[in-house]
This record gives C-alpha cells, sequence and structure tokens, in this order.
C-alpha cells in the first residue's frame, strides 16, 4: 500500500471497514511512512472527538413560552364542543381583544413599547395593561362552568390550564424585560405571547358562538 | 457571521415522575401542561442537535420550536413503537434538514462559489498549543459536508440512513463525508 492509497481509503480505515488483507498492508506501510502514520492518527483522534461532542445543551434562554403561544395560536387546544353557546362572555372577550389590538398592534414591525404608564413605570406595567383579557377568559370559564354552557368540563379544564399557562410565561417574559428593558426580541416575544393569549380566547368566543346557537336569547 | 460553537454544558435531565407515554397521552387530549414537560425533559437534545446543523443560534431556536410544534401536531402519529426521544429526535434532524434545504435554495449560488472557496481556502493559522473549537470548524463546513458528516460522525446514522434522510445517493454521501473530516482535520 502506498501514500496515495493511504489517503484514499482513510475513511474504511477509520470506520473499521478495511478487510483483514488490506490492514496488515496498511500496517507494513504506516511503520515506515510517519506523515500517513500521523494522518491515521489525526484521522481516529478526530473520529473520537465527533463522537463524545456533548450531545445535551441548553438554549441561551428558555423557548417555551413562544412555543406554548404558536401552538395555542396555531391550532387551538380547545376541543370544541356541540353544546350551546356563550354569546355573552365571547362578547366581552371579542371587547377585550378589540381593545388589546388597538393598544398594542398599531405596526407590527415597531418594537413594543415596554413603559406604557409613564417614563419611569417598570416593564412589568405592561402585563398589567390588560388585566381585562385575562378576566375575560376567566368569566367565560367560569360562566361555562357554572351556567351549563357551550363547553365540555375537560374541554373547561384544559383551556383554564392553558390560559394560567399563558399568563405565567407573560410574567416570565416581564421579568426578563424588567432586565433588558431594551431588548427587541423579548418585546417581540411579548406581543406574540398577547397575541398568543387573545388567540386563544378568540378560539374560545368562535367555538362559543358556533352551530348550535341558543333559540331562547 | 457568528460561527455558534456548542458550549460544554450538559443539563442534567429533569427526573422522570411521570414517564414520557403517559405525558403523551396527556398531551394528545390537549394538555399543554404535559406537552411542557416533555419539553423541558428532552429540549437540551433535539438544540444540542439543532444547533449543530444550524450556524447561528438563532436559527437552532426556531429549529427547536418548529420541532416541538410539528411534534405536537403529529402527536397522534405516535405509536409508541419507539422512545419518545428517538421520535423526537427524528424530528428534529427532518426539520433542520428542511430548513437547511430551504435556505439553500435561496442561497445555491452563493453556495456554489463559497463551497469551492472553502475547499481551496488555507487552514486557519493556529499558534502551536492552540487548537480550534471543534465546532467552530465544523460550522466552517460546507453545508453537504457538514450534515453528512454530523448525520455520520456525531448522529451514528449509516449512508444508506443519510441517503434516505437527504435525498442524495449512499455514494455521495461517502464522497461528502470524506471531504468533510479531511477538511476538518486540515483545520485542526
Amino acid at each position: 500500500m502506498n501514500c496515495e492509497q493511504v489517503q484514499f481509503r482513510i475513511d474504511e480505515i477509520v470506520d473499521g471497514e478495511m478487510p483483514p488483507a488490506a490492514q496488515a498492508e496498511l500496517r507494513t506501510h504506516l511503520v515506515g511512512c510517519s506523515a500517513c502514520d500521523a494522518e491515521v492518527r489525526a484521522a481516529f483522534d478526530l473520529r473520537a472527538r465527533l463522537a463524545a461532542l456533548p450531545n445535551r445543551v441548553a438554549p441561551a434562554r428558555d423557548l417555551w413560552p413562544e412555543i406554548a403561544t404558536r401552538i395555542a395560536t396555531r391550532n387551538g387546544v380547545v376541543r370544541q364542543s356541540n353544546r350551546a353557546p356563550l354569546a355573552i362572555a365571547a362578547a366581552a372577550a371579542g371587547i377585550a381583544i378589540a381593545a388589546l389590538v388597538a393598544l398594542l398592534v398599531t405596526d407590527p414591525t415597531e418594537p413594543l413599547p415596554t413603559r406604557v404608564a409613564g417614563d419611569d413605570a417598570p416593564a412589568s406595567v405592561v402585563v398589567a395593561i390588560d388585566p381585562g383579557l385575562r378576566l375575560a377568559g376567566q368569566a367565560m370559564l367560569d360562566s361555562a362552568e357554572t351556567g351549563g354552557g357551550d363547553l365540555s368540563p375537560e374541554a373547561i379544564a384544559i383551556v383554564r390550564e392553558n390560559l394560567e399557562l399563558i399568563d405565567s410565561a407573560l410574567r416570565e417574559i416581564a421579568l426578563a424585560l424588567e432586565m433588558e428593558p431594551d431588548n427587541p426580541q423579548l418585546q417581540r416575544q411579548l406581543l406574540d405571547t398577547y397575541r398568543g393569549q387573545a388567540g386563544l380566547i378568540e378560539f374560545l368566543g368562535r367555538v362559543s358562538a358556533q352551530p348550535t346557537m341558543r333559540t331562547d336569547l | 457571521m457568528n460561527a455558534v460553537s456548542a458550549t460544554s454544558e450538559t443539563p442534567a435531565i429533569p427526573p422522570a415522575a411521570e414517564d414520557d407515554l403517559t405525558l403523551v397521552s396527556q398531551a394528545r387530549e390537549g394538555r399543554l401542561a404535559a406537552f411542557e414537560q416533555l419539553y423541558r425533559r428532552h429540549h437540551p437534545r433535539i438544540y444540542a442537535v439543532c444547533l449543530r446543523f444550524h450556524r447561528q443560534a438563532s436559527d437552532a431556536e426556531d429549529a427547536l420550536q418548529e420541532t416541538f410544534i410539528h411534534a405536537w401536531e403529529r402527536l397522534a402519529d405516535f405509536r409508541g413503537d419507539a422512545a419518545f426521544g428517538t421520535w423526537l429526535y427524528r424530528i428534529a434532524v427532518n426539520t433542520s434538514l428542511a430548513r437547511l434545504r430551504s435556505d439553500g435554495r435561496r442561497t445555491r449560488h452563493l453556495q456554489a462559489v463559497n463551497e469551492d472557496a472553502v475547499d481551496n481556502m488555507a487552514a486557519p493559522v493556529s499558534e502551536p498549543g492552540i487548537r480550534i473549537d471543534l465546532d467552530a470548524a465544523i460550522a466552517t463546513l460546507p453545508d453537504g459536508a457538514r450534515t453528512v458528516l454530523l448525520l455520520h460522525d456525531v448522529e451514528g446514522y449509516s449512508h444508506d440512513e443519510i441517503a434516505a434522510m437527504t435525498g442524495i445517493a449512499s455514494g455521495t454521501s461517502k464522497a461528502q463525508l470524506h471531504r468533510a473530516r479531511r477538511l476538518l482535520r486540515a483545520r485542526l
């Protein structure tokens, strides 16, 4: 075996795919060729280093809030029901959503202002500006639970759980914004999470207002 | 371009209070909290994969998010034949490959030029005793060579499996691996 053949077959060597007869020829060549010997050692070393790369790495930030928001916004996490709608609560949510959209989504390309109540207000104020939306969602669920409305108890529990998760995500993002108030990624994340919350409640309202409209209203 | 180097941080696996199958079952019912537990348990492994396929951390984060969203949408397809982590891992690889293909379509004409340049590029100057970070060196590889290297040498797929996943011939996979290793040895 010569140097050119070693270069050509070096992957076979490293991957243990070289037939025994060729291995013997290789060994003979390596004894007399320090350059090929070094090359083969480097190839084995590289293979070992690649195999030893860490296989668990934490992202620099928590990405779950964005994932939860996108899931909630995309296809809803609420199972539709064919029971009677919650028209009043849905309307309340609609009003809250409209107010929120007017407040926040004037230009989606603009960074979200993190200080809305005055220049010296902390970023967490942003979370406090929309209790109506969260409360509307809770009111819809409370009404559904006690009033025999549109949604099954299982669906109500799931929606409630998911609204709480989004609420928790909003609090986490607001805390992060307190540390980095000018971080555009956090600002965008906050806006997206608000949209997710609005989307979920809007979805809830839509479900409530669907097919089986009550005839007694 | 900021080359991404994986940190040596290796987060501990959270204790499995409930097994994956139970959580998957709850997530299928729409329980996002159960899916969050699955995310917390598996995301460092998935992020490590995404990070190696994409040069920028922001792209890896996007790929991670897409992976879990795809997984959520396909939970009904998970039959439990393989471990949930394995199923998720496969989605991450496919998601990353799809993203690379999509990026490749946008930059193909540039890439053709750049790959020639990479092959002909002199190895980075290194002082005695200083070794280039392996992840940084991997990030300098052309996309095709990097993909095959990662799938074969890091993730342990065979050339036939790589061919099926990427749509290239098995022989092309071998050639790309040879090229990637040669380039890496030159840089390290």
